[in-house]
C-alpha cells in the first residue's frame, strides 16, 4: 500500500468523473442520446474527430494489452506496430467513401448502410448483432485494464473488477456521450504527460536502451519463421477490423466532411511511433525484473513497471491516466453498441413507435447489458491470460461484416444471400476455432499454413472463407440471373 | 484528376514494407542497442506519416484547383 499513490489516484478519478457529471448537466437542451450522438449534424471538425478516431487506439489496448504481450511473448506483441502503420492508410482509402454514401442516403450506422445497399433487413440485423457482440470483448479488455491498475494499488482482484465495472456503469449512465467529448481533453493530456515522462525516466533508470535490450532474452527480440504469417495476419486482421466497430463507424460518420476524415488519417500515423514506444514498456518490465500479479499475469506488467519506476505521487497520476484512458473509450463503445441496438433492432423490429424518451431509456439499459456481457467475457478463463486476446476475439467476429460494409462500397455485383452466407461461414468457422483452442490464443495452425507449425490469425482465415463464399456465390448468382442492378438503380 | 488518384498508390507502400516480417526479421544491425527488427518498424511509422501527409496535401491542392477551375467556368 502506498498512501500518496492511492490519494492522487482517487482524487484524479473523482475529479474526472466529476467533470463528466457536470458535462451531463451543462447543455440540458436535448438529452436524447441517439439524436445527439448518432446524428450530431455530422458537424464534428478535425479536433473532435481526432479524439473519436485517435481515441480508438489509445486505450487499455495500448497501455496494458500490447506491452503485456511483449512482456510475455516478446516480438510477437510488436505486431501492433504494423497494425497501426497500415490502419490509417486504410482509413484514408475507405472511410471517405463510406462517409459520402452515408451522407447522401442518411445512414448513421453500418447496419443502416447494409439495409439500404442490399435492400435486406435480415442482413442488416445480422450486421447490427455482430457489432454489438464484437464490442463486448473490446469493452472487457478496458474493464480488465482498469481492474489490474486498481489491483496494483493494493486492492484484491475480485474487488478491483467489481469497482472497475461499477465505475464504468455509473459513469456511462450518468454522463452519457457529452462527457467523453469534454473529458477526452483532460484524459489525453494526462496520457501524453505520462507517456512522455515514462519514456524519458524509465529507460534512464534502467541504464538506457542498450542495457534494456541486453537484459531481454535474444529469442524475444525477433520472430521465429513459424510466426511470420501469424505476425502479418494479426496486423492486417486488426487493421481491417478496427474501423468496422460501431463506435469507430459512428465516430467517422459524425465528422463534418470527407476532408476531416482524410486530415485525421493523414496526421494520426505520426502517433504510431508513440504507440510503439509504449509497446517497448513490455521489454522494460522484463529488464526491470517485474514479477506480474496473479491471476491476470502479464497484464499487470506496465502498471507494476510504473509503480517500480516512479515516486508514489507520479505513479498515482500515471495509473489514473491509464484507468481513465480505459474508462472513456469503454463508455463510448458501450453507448455506440447500445445506440446500434436501439436504432437497428428496437425501433426496427420491436417498437417502431418508440418515443425519443423511451429510446434513450432503452439505450441506457442496453449499454448496461453490454457491459455485463463484457464481464461475461472476462470470466472465460483462458481469454484473459493476455488481455489482447479479448480484442482479437472481437476482431474475429467484426471482420465478418467487412464484405457487407467495406467491400460493398466498391463491388456492385455482391448478392445479398452470398453476403449473408459468407457471414455465416466466417462466424461459424471463426467461433469454432476460438472455442477449439479454448480461447487461449487467437492464432491457430491450419492445413494451408505453409511450413509445419505455421500459425495464422483465426479472424483473417475465417474472413478469407467468408470472402470466398461471397465472391463465388455472387458470381454464380449473376451468371444465373443476369447482371445485378447497380446500387441505386431500379431493379430490372 | 490523374495525379489526384495516382498518388493514392503511395499509400500501398507501407503494406508491402511491414506485412512481410521475413524482410526485416533479425537483430542486426542494431541501432544504439535497439534490434533491427524493432527500429525498422519504428522507421516505417515515420515514413508512413510522411507519406499520408504528402498524399493528403496533393489531394487537397488538387481539390482546390478543381474548385477554382469550376468557379471560373461559372463566371464566364
Amino acid at each position: 500500500m502506498h498512501p500518496d499513490e492511492i490519494a492522487v489516484f482517487v482524487v484524479l478519478g473523482l475529479l474526472v468523473t466529476g467533470i463528466g457529471f457536470i458535462a451531463s448537466r451543462w447543455h440540458r437542451a436535448d438529452l436524447n442520446a441517439l439524436e445527439e450522438w448518432g446524428l450530431a449534424g455530422r458537424r464534428f471538425g478535425t479536433v473532435v474527430t481526432w479524439f473519436l478516431l485517435g481515441g480508438d487506439l489509445y486505450t487499455a489496448y495500448t497501455f496494458v494489452a500490447v506491452p503485456a504481450l511483449v512482456y510475455g511473448s516478446g516480438a510477437l506483441g510488436l505486431f501492433a506496430l504494423p497494425y497501426t502503420i497500415i490502419v490509417y492508410p486504410l482509413v484514408f482509402l475507405i472511410m471517405p467513401k463510406l462517409w459520402q454514401i452515408a451522407r447522401e442516403r442518411g445512414h448513421v450506422t453500418a447496419s443502416d448502410y447494409v439495409k439500404d445497399r442490399f435492400d435486406s433487413p435480415g442482413l442488416a440485423l445480422l450486421i447490427a448483432i455482430t457489432g454489438i457482440v464484437a464490442t463486448m470483448p473490446y469493452i472487457a479488455l478496458q474493464i480488465l485494464g482498469i481492474a489490474v491498475v486498481i489491483q496494483v494499488l493494493g486492492v484484491n482482484i475480485e474487488v478491483s473488477l467489481i469497482i472497475a465495472f461499477l465505475v464504468l456503469a455509473v459513469f456511462t449512465y450518468v454522463s452519457g456521450l457529452r462527457a467523453p467529448a469534454l473529458i477526452a481533453l483532460v484524459k489525453d493530456t494526462m496520457i501524453w504527460i505520462t507517456v512522455i515522462v515514462a519514456i524519458i525516466v524509465i529507460p534512464a533508470k534502467l541504464g538506457g536502451f542498450p542495457a534494456i535490450f541486453a537484459k531481454v532474452p535474444a529469442a524475444k527480440l525477433d520472430l521465429p519463421p513459424t510466426l511470420f504469417a501469424g505476425y502479418s495476419t494479426l496486423a492486417l486482421g486488426s487493421a481491417l477490423a478496427l474501423f468496422l466497430y460501431p463506435h469507430a463507424i459512428t465516430g467517422t460518420l459524425a465528422s463534418n466532411s470527407q476532408n476531416t476524415i482524410r486530415r485525421n488519417a493523414a496526421f494520426l500515423p505520426a502517433y504510431s511511433f508513440l504507440l510503439g514506444l509504449i509497446a517497448l514498456f513490455g521489454y522494460m518490465a522484463i529488464a526491470a525484473g517485474i514479477k506480474p500479479l496473479a491471476p491476470y499475469g502479464a497484464n499487470s506488467a506496465v502498471p507494476q513497471l510504473i509503480q517500480f519506476a516512479f515516486p508514489g505521487w507520479f505513479a498515482g497520476f500515471a495509473l489514473a491516466a491509464i484507468a481513465i484512458g480505459a474508462l472513456v473509450p469503454a463508455s463510448v463503445m458501450s453507448i455506440a453498441a447500445a445506440n446500434l441496438f436501439c436504432r437497428n433492432i428496437w425501433t426496427e423490429y420491436i417498437r417502431p413507435a418508440a418515443s425519443p424518451k423511451e429510446e434513450a431509456q432503452v439505450s441506457k439499459i442496453v449499454s448496461l447489458l453490454v457491459k455485463l456481457g463484457a464481464v461475461g467475457f472476462i470470466l472465460i478463463p483462458n481469454l484473459t491470460q493476455y488481455a489482447i486476446t479479448l480484442q482479437l476475439a472481437g476482431g474475429v467476429w467484426i471482420l465478418q461484416t467487412l464484405p457487407a460494409v467495406f467491400l460493398a462500397l466498391y463491388v456492385r455485383w455482391l448478392d445479398r444471400w452470398a453476403v449473408t452466407f459468407g457471414w455465416l461461414a466466417g462466424m461459424a468457422t471463426g467461433t469454432y476455432w476460438l472455442v477449439a483452442g479454448k480461447f487461449a490464443s487467437s492464432l491457430a495452425t491450419f492445413p494451408i499454413g505453409g511450413h509445419a507449425g505455421t500459425k495464422l490469425y483465426i479472424g483473417l482465415v475465417a474472413f478469407a472463407i467468408n470472402l470466398v463464399v461471397v465472391v463465388v456465390w455472387s458470381l454464380a448468382t449473376q451468371a444465373v440471373r443476369g447482371r445485378t442492378p447497380a446500387y441505386g438503380e431500379a431493379a430490372a | 484528376m490523374q495525379a489526384r488518384n495516382g498518388v493514392l498508390v503511395l499509400l500501398l507502400i507501407p503494406f508491402a514494407a511491414v506485412l512481410l516480417p521475413q524482410l526485416y526479421d533479425g537483430i542486426h544491425p542494431r541501432l544504439d542497442g535497439v534490434p533491427f527488427f524493432i527500429w525498422y518498424q519504428f522507421a516505417w511509422t515515420i515514413v508512413t506519416a510522411a507519406l499520408t501527409i504528402f498524399v493528403y496535401r496533393v489531394r487537397t491542392n488538387a481539390d482546390r484547383a478543381e474548385a477554382r477551375a469550376e468557379s471560373r467556368e461559372e463566371t464566364h
